[in-house]
């Protein structure tokens, strides 16, 4: 609504009762009391010292996310003169025996939390570790992230072959006001031969930010 | 002002000329400004926004950028990860007026590198020799974890010295080889960097990587105000991800030994010992936001 006062003058006997003076200024006062917008508010009548800081954005950030379900696992190298297995290294991963396939949601971090209607800003940054190959070269690995807003997938990244790297997200999407999750998923190749002890994937570092811009 | 209280005529009072000037003096004598209480939701938009040359831009506090081209690529020689490298060319130089982050404000950080290549031409992640000459011991062997870590740092003294962003990994320390950079949940995370692959092709002696990587440092600020004077850009490597019984760790190791010797891996095949890398196009930017409610 927007009140546009009008002034009036009171004339003998127009004030004719209670309930009428109270209908007409509590009209007025209601205006007064939550009413005002950009009707009544002059253009360019407020500036930054007016400006709530939360006036136009909310944004949350999911830090240190890292791959779950993972183990110490060890990888072998063979040697020409100490012959196979000769080295080998613990790492922090995952391996084939907790890895079926398909999209893994990463539980331990996600973004919950009330969003209002506007545009939903995006990012996932992380960086991986693939043990994409053997040097037989019969073996290619690949892994894929993806972001999911209340289950549904909203941006995924391409299929990556790399034995490190680094995967990047953005997206921005129409929100509404409510209560929404923001999660992460992510998937490898399944398996392809590998020892099924052998450390495959595992992920770091990583971030998701979430930037609700309101409308 | 925030809400205007009165009190309603009540029907069968006689009304009269003071209780009508009361409760239009509620209203004239009201000192309080306009608040959130009288504004409507939404109630204020563009229009009503005051505006500034340039064009508003909330929630942004500020935001800065700078890069370098290929130009300026640089041939980095005798890299082991016991070291890192400052990129040059690509700083955020801020001391000629100080960016200061309060409570509340989220910092962004992103970059780009580009990796060009290194100077180790039959390098390969599961070993220089792969299996036609590498023999059945070795055909089966696996890539390794190993890359080239890119991290900004900044610096939030003045006079100081750059170091690492808030709750980061120490990124910064000197190593003597075989040694480790803990990665933890609390104090050394791994946010910021960015873990970009060697692998490439063999050419003119060279492995050609070509490859650039995103990193990104999402931080929203708590406690005393922070001022940052400089930001720039880094690289050490090569790394390993390993996990030394303790701990995750970016592991610095004696190159062409234990695993990496000539009979099992060969890394780096040429020269010995250590690599020559070579860093492409980069740019770093900032962005402060201000206004999470």
């Amino acid at each position: 609504m927007a009140f546009k006062w009008t002034e009036g003058d009171h004339v003998t006997s127009n004030i004719v009762d209670a309930t009428e003076q109270n209908a007409s200024f509590n009209n007025l006062k209601g205006e007064m009391n939550g009413g005002l917008d950009r009707e009544n508010l002059p253009n360019s009548s407020v500036s930054n010292d007016e400006l709530h800081q939360s006036a136009f954005v909310k944004y949350a950030v999911a830090a240190n996310m890292r791959a779950q379900a993972t183990s110490v696992l060890d990888l072998h190298w063979g040697d020409t003169a100490a012959g196979p297995n000769a080295f080998q290294q613990e790492y922090i991963a995952i391996d084939f025996n907790t890895y079926t396939g398909g999209w893994r949601t990463n539980p331990a971090y996600s973004i919950e939390s009330l969003f209002q209607e506007g545009m939903l800003h995006l990012e996932f940054n992380c960086w991986y570790w693939l043990s994409n190959h053997l040097a037989n070269g019969t073996i290619q690995g690949w892994c894929q992230f993806q972001i999911v807003v209340n289950g549904t997938p909203v941006v995924s990244g391409d299929k990556q072959y790399q034995n490190v790297g680094q995967s990047h997200l953005v997206v921005d999407i129409p929100i509404s006001t409510g209560q929404h999750k923001v999660e992460l998923r992510w998937r490898i190749k399944p398996w392809h031969g590998r020892d099924m002890t052998d450390p495959i994937f595992y992920y770091d570092g990583g971030q998701l930010l979430a930037l609700n811009r309101y409308r | 002002m925030s809400t205007v209280n009165s009190t309603n005529e009540v029907p069968g009072d006689v009304t009269n000329a003071v209780s009508v000037n009361t409760k239009f003096a509620n209203v004239a004598t009201a000192s309080g400004a306009i608040n959130e209480e009288n504004v409507r939701s939404e109630g204020v938009d563009r229009r009503t926004l005051e505006s500034y040359t340039g064009g508003r831009r909330e929630p942004l506090v500020f935001v800065d950028y700078d890069d370098r081209d290929n130009s300026a690529a640089t041939v980095h020689p005798n890299q082991t990860g016991e070291g890192f490298v400052t990129i040059s060319n690509v700083l955020l130089d801020l001391t000629a007026s100080p960016l200061t982050v309060t409570a509340g404000d989220l910092v962004r950080i992103h970059f780009t590198a580009f990796l060009t290549g290194i100077d180790d031409g039959q390098y390969a992640t599961w070993g220089a020799a792969g299996s036609d000459s590498g023999g059945p011991n070795r055909s089966f062997n696996p890539a390794d974890a190993i890359g080239i870590v890119f991290f900004p740092m900044w610096r939030i003294a003045n006079p100081g010295s750059f170091v690492p962003l808030t709750n980061e990994a120490d990124l910064n320390t000197t190593l003597v080889s075989p040694a480790d950079i803990v990665i933890n949940d609390s104090t050394d995370k791994t946010d910021s960097i960015a873990f970009c692959s060697m692998e490439g092709y063999l050419d003119s002696g060279n492995c050609v990587s070509a490859r650039e990587v995103h990193g990104t440092w999402n931080y929203i600020h708590t406690g005393a105000n922070v001022t940052i004077y400089e930001v720039n850009l880094n690289f050490r490597g090569p790394m390993v991800y390993e996990y030394n019984g303790a701990s995750r760790v970016l592991h610095s190791p004696i190159w062409n030994a234990g695993r990496y010797d000539i009979t099992c891996m060969d890394i780096p095949q040429s020269p010995t010992n250590r690599f020559g890398i070579t860093v492409g196009n980069a740019q770093l930017s900032i962005m402060v936001m201000r206004g999470d409610s």
